[in-house]
């Protein structure tokens, strides 16, 4: 066996590091200079009407495993007819926002956390969830048990 | 002392050979001490319950192999004290690099300095003696002076003809060492005492000396940067002074008299800050200021006893 230790995403309720063998990394390695795809996190949901709920940016990359990652997170939601929604954290019973009579929907939050996190585009009548975003929580470096100096020159 | 690069081929000529087969014939023998040792936990461990499985005051041995590598796009501005030697075209502030650090069982193969111009140049290998929760003893090999090539500065690098011509090359030196490392919660404080060889003076014999090196990292995260202050002191024997910036009797001219070099000290302050940029990329920045004794100026070859390194670019991490 052997392990890559960098990169790896934090996932809401397990936390999961890639071990990615070397051959999928010469292929990263053979796309190098190709660009990252950022895409809206998008889910959609039929309540009578169609809903898009997104989060940009979906990803949050901060440089080791375990430490907090800071983000401004735009979450929108956007439904082709008008709605009374609240959005919560997935796990936190807290509102982050509640609206009554509205199609479109733009707020941002600021991110702070060491692991991925679900938001949840709820009902106000019932509280009924429909739709869900994720911020993922990625990190370049694994926390391993040795130790490593930093030194410049 | 930073001294000019050029001197690849040398490197491996002289250096590595001389490199590998110590370290081989060394590690050879401590890998099978460190077998025995490893057998006799592996049984130990089998009586221990799952709570005691990790003991943060037992070396830690590790059974996989772990690997990262990173390729580094920077542009460095790292000037010498070496007088006639300039970076005066933008491909020598060019200077990419492959970073790596693998470990197996103790032994660590790593660029722990932020960039590696040159393959060896930023390069330890090591094998971790003792590991305990907040210090560790290794040893390790590693280029601790860079050298330079007066000749192939002249032709290939624009080096002053004037300062430079008649010069011996200089080698890199190579040492091995017994690095102490103090961890605290957001800092690092390490200690090498090395023993060093470097390439031969004008009677044809090896120079050998000694180096002391400390160096204090504190790191300061903020938001996702990673933000790192560093100072250093290091302790360089006479003979390692003296060939660089002494001058032999054969390369003495009318504007070069013959020069003994002391044994000289030098400071480092460093800054240094990282911040990703995506999951693959981040950016980095850094500068150095490095102080030498007064006594390194009166060398006919050095123009200064102080430089400032920049190095700015970027990481790819795989």
């Amino acid at each position: 066996m052997y392990f890559n230790v960098g990169k790896g995403i934090a996932m809401s309720q397990v936390k999961v590091q890639f071990k990615v063998q070397f051959k999928v990394q010469f292929i990263l390695l053979c796309s190098l200079l190709l660009a990252e795809q950022v895409n809206a996190n998008e889910v959609k949901t039929v309540n009578n009407a169609e809903v898009t709920f997104t989060a940009l940016p979906e990803q949050c990359v901060t440089l080791r495993q375990g430490r907090d990652c800071f983000a401004t997170v735009e979450l929108q939601w956007q439904s082709s007819d008008k709605q009374s929604f609240c959005l919560y954290q997935e796990g936190n019973n807290k509102q982050l926002g509640c609206w009554q009579n509205n199609n479109k929907v733009q707020i941002k939050i600021e991110f702070e956390s060491n692991k991925s996190i679900n938001y949840q585009l709820r009902t106000v009548s019932d509280n009924k969830v429909i739709a869900e975003t994720k911020v993922e929580v990625s990190w370049q470096h694994k926390n391993t048990t040795r130790k490593r100096r930093w030194r410049l020159f | 002392m930073a001294f000019k690069k050029n001197n690849t081929k040398r490197i491996y000529n002289h250096g590595l050979s001389w490199l590998v087969a110590l370290f081989l014939l060394m590690f050879n023998s401590l890998s099978y001490a460190k077998e025995t040792s490893e057998n006799l936990e592996h049984s130990a461990s089998l009586e221990l319950s799952a709570e005691q499985e990790y003991n943060a005051n037992k070396p830690i041995l590790k059974d996989e192999f772990e690997w990262q590598f990173a390729l580094d796009f920077s542009l460095v501005y790292d000037p010498t004290i070496i007088a006639g030697i300039e970076q005066d075209e933008l491909l020598h502030y060019f200077m990419p690099g492959l970073l790596f650090d693998i470990s197996y069982k103790g032994f660590f193969l790593q660029t722990n300095q932020r960039r590696s111009n040159a393959l060896l140049g930023g390069t330890e290998f090591g094998y971790q003696l003792v590991v305990e929760q907040n210090w560790q003893l290794d040893v390790i090999a590693k280029a601790y002076m860079q050298g330079y090539d007066p000749a192939a500065e002249i032709e290939y690098s624009s080096g002053d003809e004037k300062l430079l011509a008649g010069l011996r090359e200089r080698n890199v030196t190579l040492g091995i060492a017994l690095r102490y490392s103090q961890y605290f919660e957001n800092s690092l404080f390490t200690l090498d005492l090395a023993a060093t060889t470097s390439g031969d003076d004008e009677f044809d014999k090896s120079v050998r000396g000694v180096i002391i090196d400390s160096f204090y990292s504190y790191l300061l995260p903020y938001r996702n940067w990673d933000i790192y202050f560093g100072a250093g002191l290091t302790y360089f024997s006479q003979d390692i002074v003296d060939y660089y910036i002494g001058v032999g009797s054969d390369e003495v001219n009318e504007n070069r008299p013959k020069y003994t070099a002391k044994g000289g000290l030098r400071g480092q302050v460093e800054f240094y800050a990282q911040h990703p940029l995506s999951a693959s990329w981040s950016f980095n920045a850094g500068i150095t200021h490095s102080l030498y004794s007064s006594n390194v100026k009166k060398s006919p070859l050095v123009d200064t006893n102080q430089v400032t390194q920049v190095m700015l670019g970027v990481l790819y991490v795989f």
